[in-house]
């Protein structure tokens, strides 16, 4: 790609993150990359063909996470996932922001995105069935209790950025991050997975302050 | 309030419902409400005015559901305190959705809201805390584990809707909706309480054909 292009990306993708998606006009993004609206037509049309690129990033990101079936097993895999969702969150708020405004204005774009949203959560919820026959986590309490569970931790991963929250520095953000997902499977560890849990995922959350900052 | 006056705010909640707060024109308004824009004026200069108006109705009805001293002493209640919220999300829907617009648009309303998040968070906790010390619930085995658990019941109360939309699914599934909170609280039970929770709540809980859990 070339520079120019890529810079009307990098300055779009901010400016997006910063005001949300409907609210950047053309004249802003040229502004921030010092060229004329002219120039930047050049590249690019109209801002829906910067979205489009755009999309296609995100989702050479966002592929990968829901497309590990094979490898994604056991609680540090989990919580790489949780990593890396956490990534995609700061990299491409604007995305998981105005959710209505940009199904509003990219109908075709977001038809997609319902596909993606059922892939992950059946992704968590096979995670959970995957790790009863390890004998890491229960037996549901009731049928498809973990479905409603994944689709929980859908809702908390989606919705994160949107909460009107005080927020911290980052290191601290992802921490609270993943111990509020990380909550919703904690009750339903069995002994060894709780002993896996202890060893190889507390000590990672527990080198950060306990006191949970999710105060609004 | 005069009847045009009411009539005007039902209109913009109806359509402020449909395409989003920020995406309506006094026009709109004013066809929904079957009169002229010149009438609609004379009664709120601006559409600032109308949602302000909405906004001031929308804390009669929120005010009562985030008193402290509401006590549930059943299960039933806070079933009960659910099925509020879901009426409240229904009638105020564009309240919940698109939260950053309003946000950006009208920054007292959303200190406004900053604060119900607040009471309502906290409200959560202290249920969930009384009826751990009555033995309904259990004990806390991790630090910050209720209020982790009530955050998390806030955050699904607070996106339903939109969760709803953004997955293009059919709106108004209540039972859906209490069954994602009430799952939520599901481990932390004692044996008594599972057995209040089975006699009461359950029976109410259908899974059946529920296109959220699909």
């Amino acid at each position: 790609m070339n520079k120019t292009k890529r810079k009307i990306l990098d300055a779009t993708l901010h400016l997006f993150n910063l005001n949300g998606l409907t609210n950047v006009r053309l004249q802003q993004i040229a502004d921030r990359v010092g060229i004329s609206v002219g120039n930047l037509a050049y590249h690019f049309y109209a801002k829906k063909a910067i979205v489009q690129q755009i999309d296609d990033e995100l989702e050479e990101l966002l592929i990968p996470i829901i497309s590990e079936n094979s490898s994604f097993l056991s609680l540090i895999d989990f919580d790489n996932q949780l990593a890396r969702y956490y990534h995609l969150l700061r990299s491409y708020s604007f995305y998981f922001l105005d959710l209505l405004e940009l199904k509003r204005a990219y109908p075709k774009l977001y038809k997609k995105r319902e596909i993606y949203i059922q892939k992950i959560i059946l992704q968590i919820e096979n995670w959970f069935i995957l790790n009863i026959e390890r004998g890491l986590v229960k037996k549901p309490i009731r049928p498809q209790h973990y479905k409603v569970i994944a689709h929980t931790i859908w809702m908390i991963i989606t919705f994160w950025m949107t909460q009107p929250l005080d927020k911290g520095i980052p290191e601290e953000q992802e921490r609270i991050f993943k111990e509020v997902v990380w909550s919703q499977v904690l009750p339903y560890l069995t002994d060894v997975g709780r002993l896996e849990f202890d060893l190889m995922i507390e000590r990672l959350l527990d080198s950060y302050n306990p006191e949970l900052e999710t105060k609004v | 309030m005069k009847a045009t006056k009411q009539k005007i705010t039902k209109a913009a909640i109806v359509r402020f419902n449909q395409s989003g707060l920020i995406n309506v024109r006094l026009q709109q308004i004013a066809d929904e409400a079957g009169i002229s824009v010149g009438n609609l004026a004379y009664h709120f200069p601006n559409k600032r005015a109308i949602v302000r108006q909405i906004d001031a109705e929308l804390e009669q009805i929120i005010e009562p559901i985030l008193v402290d001293e509401r006590t549930f002493s059943h299960l039933i209640d806070f079933d009960n305190q659910l099925s509020s919220y879901y009426a409240l999300l229904n009638q105020y829907a564009f309240y919940f959705l698109d939260l950053l617009e309003i946000e950006r648009a009208y920054p007292i309303i959303h200190i406004k809201r900053k604060k119900y998040i607040q009471r309502m968070i906290h409200q959560i906790v202290n249920w969930i805390k009384q009826h751990a010390d009555r033995g309904t619930f259990q004990p806390e085995i991790q630090v910050n584990q209720y209020d982790i658990l009530a955050h998390t019941i806030w955050m699904i109360i607070t996106f339903w809707m939109t969760q709803q939309k953004v997955r293009g699914l059919k709106l108004g599934n209540e039972g859906a909706f209490k069954e994602a909170v009430w799952n939520q609280l599901l481990p932390i039970f004692t044996a008594t309480g599972f057995m209040e929770y089975e006699a009461i709540i359950l029976p109410q809980l259908k899974l059946v054909n529920m296109p959220e859990f699909q």
